[in-house]
């Protein structure tokens, strides 16, 4: 029976991805239970963005959100689960940040035009305090940073509406940030590379700081099972391959193809929808739609990456 | 003597809140509502392709995107005259409303019951303002256990969603014309198993939950009534050409059971209290245009101040289920948890009969071509209340898309005329027990499940 080259790739990557990645998170997560004197401090900040990456954690499946805030993390700091509010929800971020040894993650993206008053996080002793001021301030003291979503990698959509400024975490700070893409980003990503990241197993990065085992160096075309169907004419019609319409799969990192989505009930290609290329620096990268006359389609200029190299062991400090 | 109390985060709702209430004897005698983040969506959308739009709004919030999917594709649809498919019509609702069910779920155990129970003793659950616990140890450790059980049957309502949506939050399926997914028997078998359960969830754990809530906290069925206003667009067509709907178009005054229609052209958007030029204030949205002020003297908020012929309207599942005749036991805070849980049931259930119209052989998807030049309206609901979608398109492009969303009506800054939003009117005459530890306050807040995101946009 003969084997394309394409298919070769597909089924060897499949198994090696799925093979690899439930390693991952079986040794990951058991060694990290394994010390449990002290689950792992998390700060997560929210900044101009649509609260999606925080709603698809919660669709987190093996483990589920529940077995990751019991066990795995501490969530110190997070403004739509969290108990406290007011002065009592920031005292607990700022007294995480004295203790040192958290991970930050930061959701949404950091408005910096006109002194970053597009986005404030909370009121401290009167003073309104920006999404900036507090990224910068809790990055500090920050063992790892996790930008979690396109937003908070790259600026995502906010950096469309140029006035506000709007940068990704590791652009704003300078420094090197796990970029989990995604719009949003596939609960698996984040919850797998938190384990990797407190077991100290760090994850490969490519040169856009994403985990290589999640943000795959193929693109999505290369092994999507429609690669080699017919061209969809329009809409509405089922298991074609849908470039012709505007799919961004052939320039699109991730591995949606083999791990869907929601607990595996379907993916966007899979409804026989446009894979919008959500986890790239430029997303979006208008126009999404191909064919049929449409409007302008303005470049939005790409941020360089910053270069990803060395990264020091999480060291926990036993939590608090 | 007035003591002006902040809350700053206002926490579990999404986006960023802050609340101040200016309390005497006890009692808050007025409050600001302001929405602290910005990003411009209806700005960058200028000159974009019409068609993206429903892509990119649902970005505007990752707890309601179906809805903004929704709103654009209606709005793109009525620029050419369009009208989807009863298949595509029917495959919509059940996206849609998986969203209702899941956000109705979240609302109540995850967001708003941490006001009222104490959680697990580790952070996020602690710490936490613990005042007015009135639940008995059992009733407490019930209701964690219901905490814990709806965080498996919200994920399960997305699941269910994503079969015909292919991802959530934010789903792929929705395109000017109809939707991609193409029913099949499987998909449909799926859905029905997941839904079952969910019903079940719902009408034995979620209703009951709310009741015994209302019964320990009998006095929140007083708090929080605001001016009484209420407005839907209405959602969920029965019928290709909208007429019929699960949850009716109307609006009622002052809690009245009478209900009246609704004039678009009544809406304004007033903003001298946002952070907007003065000059884009009061416009119909059809007109509407969003000029960013942050350094404005006297504002306070992102958000506009909708009004509709000059008086502020609360939507929501209360809203919704009162101008349909389904719930019209009072307007509070407790009324509204009862609402949302009933409404939750109503479109459960509905679900199960949608099912079994879908045509397998049938259309999903009518073929959109952008107008040269051409106005439209969609209009629906989110879980949070009414939502329309203003686009105008000239060369092919969008000139002008204006979103009016539902959390922009309820937490509205005070208006033109300084006539208060109906959260911050709703909060007058809260009691306060302890103005460092103002939970009565964020039990009200919570009460609307705001949307910040959404309301700036």
């Amino acid at each position: 029976m003969e084997i394309t080259r394409r298919d070769f790739f597909r089924y060897a990557g499949a198994s090696a991805l799925a093979l690899g990645l439930s390693q991952l998170h079986l040794d990951a997560l058991e060694r990290v239970l394994a010390q449990t004197a002290g689950a792992a401090p998390v700060v997560w900040l929210s900044g101009s963005g649509c609260t999606g990456c925080s709603i698809s954690l919660l669709n987190a499946v093996n483990p589920t959100i529940d077995q990751v805030l019991t066990s795995t993390i501490s969530l110190k700091y997070h403004p739509n689960v969290m108990a406290a509010a007011g002065d009592l929800a920031v005292s607990a971020a700022r007294s995480t940040q004295q203790a040192g040894g958290y991970i930050l993650v930061v959701e949404g993206a950091i408005p910096t035009g006109n002194s970053s008053k597009y986005c404030y996080v909370w009121d401290e002793g009167g003073q309104a305090v920006t999404m900036a001021e507090a990224v910068s301030s809790l990055a500090a003291q920050a063992q790892y940073i996790v930008a979690v979503g396109t937003c908070a990698a790259y600026g995502g959509i906010p950096r469309a509406y140029a006035p506000a400024a709007a940068k990704g975490v590791g652009a704003f700070l300078g420094r090197p940030v796990i970029n989990l893409p995604g719009c949003p980003a596939h609960p698996d990503w984040i919850v797998g590379s938190l384990a990797a990241v407190l077991s100290g197993a760090m994850p490969t990065l490519d040169a856009n700081g994403r985990p290589t085992v999640f943000y795959t160096r193929e693109p999505i075309h290369e092994r999507c099972p429609r690669e080699e169907s017919e061209e969809a004419s329009r809409f509405g019609q089922d298991g074609r391959c849908l470039e012709e319409l505007g799919c961004k799969g052939p320039r699109t990192h991730a591995d949606c193809d083999i791990r869907w989505w929601n607990n595996k009930q379907n993916w966007c290609i899979g409804v026989n929808g446009l894979c919008t290329g959500c986890t790239e620096p430029d997303f979006p990268a208008f126009p999404l739609h191909k064919g049929g006359a449409s409007g302008g389609d303005d470049e939005i200029p790409v941020t360089p990456s910053l270069p990803y190299q060395t990264w020091l062991p999480f060291t926990s400090n036993g939590g608090q | 003597m007035a003591t002006t109390i902040t809350i700053d985060p206002a926490t579990r709702l999404e986006g960023h809140l802050k609340v101040n209430v200016q309390s005497d004897a006890g009692k808050v005698v007025s409050a600001q509502s302001s929405g602290m983040m910005f990003r411009g969506f209806e700005n960058l959308l200028i000159g974009k392709d019409p068609r993206d739009a429903v892509h990119i709004t649902q970005r505007v919030c990752g707890v309601c995107p179906i809805s903004h999917a929704m709103a654009s594709s209606l709005a793109n649809e009525a620029t050419a005259g369009l009208k989807a498919s009863d298949n595509a019509r029917i495959i919509r609702n059940l996206i849609l409303g998986s969203n209702f069910v899941q956000s109705h779920i979240l609302h109540f155990y995850h967001l708003a019951a941490l006001s009222y129970i104490k959680g697990p003793a580790m952070p996020p659950w602690t710490p936490a303002w613990e005042v007015d616990l009135r639940f008995s140890a059992a009733e407490n450790q019930l209701l964690v256990d219901h905490y814990l059980e709806a965080l498996k049957i919200r994920r399960q309502a997305h699941e269910m969603l994503a079969i015909w949506g292919g991802k959530m939050p934010h789903a792929a399926a929705f395109e000017a014309g109809g939707v991609t997914a193409v029913p099949k028997a499987d998909m449909i078998t799926r859905f029905r198993n997941y839904l079952n359960p969910i019903i079940s969830f719902i009408d034995n754990v979620y209703m009951p939950d709310v009741d015994l809530l209302g019964q320990t906290y009998p006095e929140y069925y007083t708090i929080g009534q605001g001016y009484g206003n209420l407005l839907a667009f209405g959602v969920f067509d029965l019928t290709a050409d909208g007429s019929s709907k699960l949850l009716q178009r109307g609006r009622v005054m002052n809690g009245s059971t009478t209900v009246e229609s609704i004039d678009l052209n009544a809406i304004v958007e007033q903003a001298k209290y946002s952070w907007y030029d003065d000059s884009s204030s009061g416009l119909n949205p059809s007109q509407g245009v969003t000029k960013p002020n942050p350094d404005k003297a006297d504002a306070y908020s992102w958000l506009k101040s909708p009004r509709y012929s000059g008086v502020p309207y609360e939507v929501g599942p209360l809203a919704r289920m009162w101008v349909n005749g389904d719930y019209r036991r009072g307007i509070s805070v407790m009324d509204r948890h009862q609402a949302r849980a009933h409404e939750a049931s109503k479109i459960a259930h509905a679900m199960l009969d949608w099912l079994s119209q879908i045509n397998a052989s049938a259309s999903v998807y009518t073929s959109y071509t952008i107008p040269q030049a051409s106005t439209g309206i969609g209009l629906t609901e989110a879980p949070r209340g009414a939502l329309g979608h203003w686009l105008k398109i000239s060369n092919k492009a969008i000139a002008s898309y204006q979103i009016l969303t539902p959390t922009c009506w309820n937490c509205s800054p005070r208006d033109n005329a300084g006539t208060p939003g109906p959260l911050e009117k709703a909060l007058e005459g809260t009691p306060v027990a302890d103005s460092a530890q103002p939970l009565e306050v964020l039990r009200v807040v919570q009460s609307y499940d705001p949307c910040l995101s959404c309301a700036v946009h």
